[in-house]
């Protein structure tokens, strides 16, 4: 079974992405802003990571950088779920090595099929 | 204060715009978006728990009208009840969908309410000592001004998705 870590300050919205990603036969671990993710995604490897932008402590893209600094995570699909749009924002999120952007609200159908192929 | 009370920046005068009764205004503003970040909050966990809780109740009572319909004996009322149960399920299906797209409008409204709270603190802090506020504030809103959660014309719900 695919682990995918999920980094967002709001858990509501975590608890969105748990219940979609569960379904569709993932383990799911969340983490509450980019620092606790940072943790999470140091202690074990996982298939895929999908981050908030907007976080106290420390930004989706800041944690897309440091995971890419480390050789394990080189690899590894990052997905930005954030309610930034533009297309400013969206080349900041390429040049920081995520794998795509994906703007919330998430259609559950939509972020499966997403997740599918960027694990596969 | 009135018209004639205010003091004259082109003259120098350095007094603060604001009175105690609109720094008064502005504390209890503040006050009632916390309260409704809290309401918010304890509404959606409770829309939330609920939900998965109808969510996998509809899929255990699916799981049982497809035992029932398998023991009908005679085939076509089987055929025409499983026809009936897949588009029940499809249905459902669709408006699982939407309620979770629309349960993460907490999500977007706790960033509006931050942002308007971070209005508010410039608001004061210029009404005091006009030019010298230095705060930084979002410039556009986190949510689109067409609303969140409609279908897209598309036809998709839900924002963007690109990969790189």
């Amino acid at each position: 079974m695919a682990a995918i870590l999920t980094i967002d300050d709001s858990k509501s919205l975590r608890q969105a992405v748990v219940f979609t990603l569960e379904r569709a036969g993932y383990e799911v671990v969340e983490a509450e802003d980019g620092r606790d993710g940072l943790a999470k995604a140091f202690e074990r490897r996982f298939d895929l990571v999908l981050t908030d932008y907007n976080m106290p402590h420390m930004d989706g893209l800041a944690v897309v950088r440091a995971l890419r600094a480390r050789g394990d995570y080189i690899d590894v699909p990052i997905l930005v779920l954030t309610t930034e749009a533009s297309d400013e924002m969206r080349q900041k999120g390429r040049a920081a090595g995520a794998s795509g952007w994906l703007v919330k609200p998430f259609d559950p159908e939509r972020l499966v099929e997403v997740v599918r192929k960027v694990i596969n | 204060m009135t018209t004639d009370q205010l003091p004259d920046r082109a003259a120098g005068d350095p007094r603060p715009i604001v009175t105690p009764h609109a720094t008064e205004q502005i504390a209890k503003a503040s006050r009632e978006l916390d309260r409704l970040h809290a309401l918010l909050t304890e509404a959606i966990t409770a829309l939330i728990t609920h939900f998965e809780s109808l969510a996998t109740l509809t899929e255990e009572q699916q799981t049982v009208s497809r035992e029932a319909i398998a023991q009908a004996i005679d085939a076509s009322v089987q055929a025409a009840l499983a026809a009936r149960q897949r588009e029940v399920e499809t249905g459902v299906q669709e408006h699982l969908n939407g309620a979770l797209i629309a349960l993460q409008f907490q999500d977007m409204s706790s960033q509006l309410i931050n942002h308007v709270r971070e209005r508010m603190t410039v608001l004061k802090a210029e009404l005091t000592t006009p030019g010298q506020t230095t705060a930084v504030v979002h410039s556009d809103s986190p949510v689109r001004s067409d609303g969140a959660f409609g279908k897209a014309s598309s036809g998709r719900r839900g924002g963007a998705v690109e990969l790189f």
